[in-house]
């Protein structure tokens, strides 16, 4: 789990610390620097995973924006040479980078990178030339790709480290887009299950609800029931959320008859995702995801990353509330927040340990406990000077549970969001 | 200083705001205006009215406003963007002779409504119904003191007609359509606008924005002539 984010000098942001928790939301007015933060993670995990060239970087969700832009340019301010991102992650792992890009420059490059453990240093790269654990590394290293990625293989470094790492370099930044979901347009799947924009949902549901099935499955022999029983709750949990908008009573995925599919899939060929409308007679009541509501898509796509067996283990999703009303975006997030907490207390094979998501739209903050220190809130906001400033949002210190009933007199946080009562949560102007 | 302002409606806002932000930074006071009543949305009644302060006074317990308002607010780190040091509750006085808010007093609070004749008595008895309603009884005496009651005789309007200039009655006197006419004539001169037979007084918050804006700045006719807003403006100078 990334447990502290230090992010310097990268766009919009000029300088800022983040305390994270397993679930972690950021709120705040349009061009607040939300996205920022979620790109300043991407881009560690980008070199934490191989280095930071474009492809690098857009399998991570990363925009790509060329490297002078990445730098915090604020008016009266020097142009800062570097920018800098330190993850302190679970293990006592902290990885730091500091990155340079010129004006012609195509793209960012090391300036320095190090990794400590405990106190120890793993491995640092600096004017002094390049070490590993304490030896020195006289072969030139590509400025574009990680000093991590360049030595892990060839370097035996301790398991939290490596753990480390590997957690860190599954990060990417989801935002499904509709033509992706409904397939009407393609793209890769960099990373299995699915991809950033929801290309490849078929087949990521056709083995998401094979999986589910063979959890129940009796002759599939398993050492471990109860984790197995755990894990099909969870699985059908996430599923359920495609049926929440309760016009839907099955999902599947398959070729469709031609008279029930839309102009724009005829010819594809491909299996599609199709939706078992309930309310409709039985000879049309087979919906394809082209014909099917955006946010009935959106929930399925959410559903596939919470709990496919090779979804990420940690991840963003950008605007979680997309296309959902209200209702639904408070469900959702529930379901995040409880899939979260639920694959880490049992401590299962799939589920995530740790989310990131933006939203605009307020019941999300209803879904949350500020006084679970695994869920936070954090108001995202431009100061007089247009820097980001993030902080986390919390009962008052020494506030009790029955303060706070007495004090927010029955409103919910989605109710003091729009009373204006969240200083930053309205953007500016508010 | 952080001033919650609770008030009837948009209009009321943009004239304490602009008025008291005037008189108190020529005393050196920086004020920062915190709304908290007319809310945000625009289903409601016409520029709220009394229903509007009542309701929040009575839907806000003393120990919910201290708590929500007065210590801080709900959040830490500063993020609690309506804490105040001191809560402004307006009310008009033109709803002393309303039947239908005499009979909502009696019922709820077996509160009889006096109708006084003059400014002073008529303010008092604003003062004293939200008083009432509010329960500052359950308040503790610093409570009470960051709870500053801001009757308005006979309205705002009546401050916006004292900014304009000198009277040669006193404005607090100034009622129905009286009051009306002198604040629409008023309003129009401000903008340079023909003068004609007005019925009812204009409630656009842009227009009345502009308004107050523009003849804040002689917020000392308005101190002058309105002893209820001199009152409110002490009684602030007061606790900071």
């Amino acid at each position: 789990m990334l447990k502290r984010l230090t992010v310097e000098r990268f766009k919009s942001i000029r300088s800022a610390t983040l305390e994270l928790g397993r679930i972690n939301i950021f709120i705040g007015g349009n061009g607040a620097g939300k996205s920022n933060l979620l790109e300043a993670i991407g881009v560690l995990a980008a070199a934490a995973f191989r280095g930071l060239g474009d492809s690098d970087l857009s399998k991570k969700g990363v925009r790509i924006t060329p490297p002078e832009l990445m730098k915090s340019a604020f008016k009266n301010q020097v142009l800062p040479r570097t920018l800098q991102l330190t993850a302190e992650i679970e293990g006592d792992v902290i990885y730091k980078i500091n990155l340079s890009g010129k004006a012609n420059d195509p793209l960012l490059s090391f300036f320095s990178e190090s990794c400590t453990y405990g106190n120890k240093k793993m491995f640092g790269q600096g004017t002094n030339g390049t070490q590993v654990l304490g030896k020195s590394i006289y072969d030139d290293l590509y400025m574009i790709r990680s000093i991590w990625d360049q030595v892990r293989t060839a370097y035996k470094f301790p398991t939290p480290v490596k753990r480390a790492f590997h957690m860190l370099s599954q990060y990417a930044i989801y935002s499904p887009q509709p033509d992706f979901l409904r397939g009407m347009q393609k793209g890769v799947v960099d990373v299995p299950p699915i991809g950033l924009h929801g290309e490849g949902l078929p087949q990521a549901v056709r083995t998401l609800i094979a999986q589910i099935k063979q959890l129940k499955d009796p002759k599939s022999s398993s050492e471990n029931r109860s984790q197995d029983d755990r894990l099909w709750k969870l699985k059908r949990e996430a599923l359920d959320l495609a049926y929440l908008p309760k016009w839907a009573n099955g999902v599947r995925v398959g070729k469709i008859e031609s008279y029930l599919a839309s102009r724009a899939l005829l010819g594809q060929g491909d299996d599609t995702v199709y939706f078992v409308d309930r309310f409709m007679h039985k000879k049309r009541k087979t919906l394809s995801v082209y014909d099917s509501s955006e946010g009935t898509l959106f929930l399925l796509f959410v559903a596939v990353l919470l709990s496919h067996n090779e979804s990420p283990k940690i991840f963003s999703l950008d605007n979680v509330d997309s296309a959902l009303n209200p209702r639904m975006t408070r469900s959702l997030l529930e379901t995040v927040i409880k899939t979260t907490l639920d694959s880490v207390a049992h401590d299962l094979h799939c589920g995530p340990r740790q989310v990131f998501l933006t939203s605009h739209n307020p019941t999300a903050l209803d879904a949350f406990d500020l006084f679970d220190d695994d869920q936070r809130v954090f108001v995202v906001e431009r100061s007089d000077l247009g820097h980001t400033v993030v902080n986390r949002l919390r009962p008052k210190p020494g506030m009790s549970r029955i303060d706070w009933e007495e004090a927010r007199n029955g409103r919910n946080l989605s109710q003091l969001w729009l009373d204006g009562e969240i200083r930053g949560a309205l953007g500016q102007g508010v | 200083m952080r001033i919650g302002v609770v008030c009837e409606g948009p209009t009321d806002a943009h004239a304490i705001v602009c008025f008291l932000q005037a008189s108190l930074t020529h005393r050196g006071i920086t004020p920062v205006f915190i709304a908290i009543q007319p809310p945000m949305d625009n289903t409601r009644a016409p520029d709220g009215g009394w229903g509007a302060v009542l309701n929040w006074l009575r839907k806000n317990p003393p120990e919910t406003r201290t708590k929500a308002y007065l210590r801080g607010g709900l959040f830490g780190d500063d993020l609690s963007a309506k804490h105040c040091d001191v809560l402004v509750l307006q009310m008009d006085a033109d709803i002393l002779a309303d039947s239908a808010f005499q009979s909502w007093m009696r019922r709820h609070y077996q509160y009889s409504v006096a109708n006084g004749k003059d400014p002073v008595t008529r303010g008092k008895e604003i003062t004293s119904i939200i008083e009432t309603v509010g329960a500052f009884s359950r308040l503790s005496p610093d409570e009470t003191r960051r709870h500053v009651p801001a009757p308005s005789v006979e309205s705002t309007e009546t401050w916006c007609v004292a900014a304009f200039r000198n009277l040669p009655v006193d404005p607090e006197l100034l009622s129905g359509s009286r009051l009306c006419q002198k604040f629409m004539t008023a309003l129009h001169r401000s903008e340079s606008r023909a003068i004609q037979v007005f019925v009812s007084s204009n409630k656009d918050p842009k227009r009345r924005h502009r308004y107050c804006e523009r003849h804040s700045n002689r917020f000392d006719r308005l101190e002058s002539q309105c002893y209820h807003y001199l009152n409110l403006v002490n009684m602030l100078l007061s606790i900071n």
